[in-house]
């Protein structure tokens, strides 16, 4: 696999290519990792959209939260593109997507859950402890997805 | 899919970097570079041919005054590399049905 040809390979070089497929696949493994500031952001951003829905009937800020956590959601994308050497949905590849697919579980379930004891009971420690976890899920989640893409990627075959 | 050869991905270096592209949504140019121990004109030259084939993407953009460039996979390349990658099994697996 030296020279640049492509002619019909016999069954050896298609071997030979398949090979070297996997190799140029596992060589994008080193280069995988999200900017350390994307998912502290995220979860500040997790946080302020929880704390904005649950408390936005009851407090005037609440709005103000709601609107920056959609703006960090709108912005965090963008700035991701142009600052990743490597850009990969850990949310849909096959490496990542159980985990990714978990932790927005994890997350709806804070949403649902805030909402539904904001409701019964009035209080908005709630919406709070709410939010905070949704930080911490997203700081441990978030490292813990790139690390499950990279070693799937660093294990193509 | 379909198992289909593609000459113009088949050239072992852009099957190389096809490979590397598939499996991601967008590649720096330097990291292809340095994942497949490329020079910067043998890499512009084989991009520049997939480009021409509607097979991959080239975005600039500009980070800390430097200008770079992302590549991606197009839909057409997908589909090519997943039909090529097919028909390299297909030719793979025939040499076991005859040394069987």
């Amino acid at each position: 696999m030296t020279h640049e040809s492509s002619e019909r390979p016999n069954p050896l070089e298609a071997q030979q290519a398949l090979e070297s497929v996997t190799d140029s696949q596992r060589a994008l493994a080193p280069f995988v990792r999200s900017p350390g500031w994307l998912y502290p952001a995220q979860g500040v951003a997790m946080a302020l959209f929880i704390i904005g829905l649950v408390l936005f009937t009851s407090h005037g800020w609440a709005t103000l939260a709601l609107g920056t956590s959609i703006i960090i959601f709108c912005v965090l994308p963008v700035l991701q593109s142009a600052r990743s050497r490597v850009i990969i949905d850990v949310y849909t590849h096959s490496g990542s997507r159980v985990l990714g697919l978990l932790y927005l579980a994890g997350f709806a379930g804070l949403v649902i859950g805030a909402l539904v004891v904001h409701a019964l009971s009035g209080r908005e420690w709630a919406a709070y402890i709410a939010g905070l976890l949704a930080l911490a899920l997203t700081l441990v989640c978030g490292p813990a997805m790139d690390k499950k893409l990279c070693a799937s990627i660093g294990a193509s075959h | 899919m379909e198992a289909n050869f593609d000459e113009i991905i088949h050239v072992p270096t852009r099957l190389r970097i096809c490979a590397l592209l598939a499996g991601a949504g967008e590649v720096e140019f330097s990291v292809i570079r340095d994942g497949l121990t490329l020079s910067d004109s043998v890499l512009s030259k084989h991009l520049k041919v997939l480009e021409q084939a509607g097979y991959v993407d080239l975005r600039k953009g500009t980070v800390n005054t430097r200008t770079r460039t992302w590549v991606h996979m197009t839909k057409a390349g997908s589909g090519a590399f997943r039909g090529h990658i097919q028909e390299l099994r297909r030719l793979a697996a025939s040499a076991d049905h005859l040394s069987s």
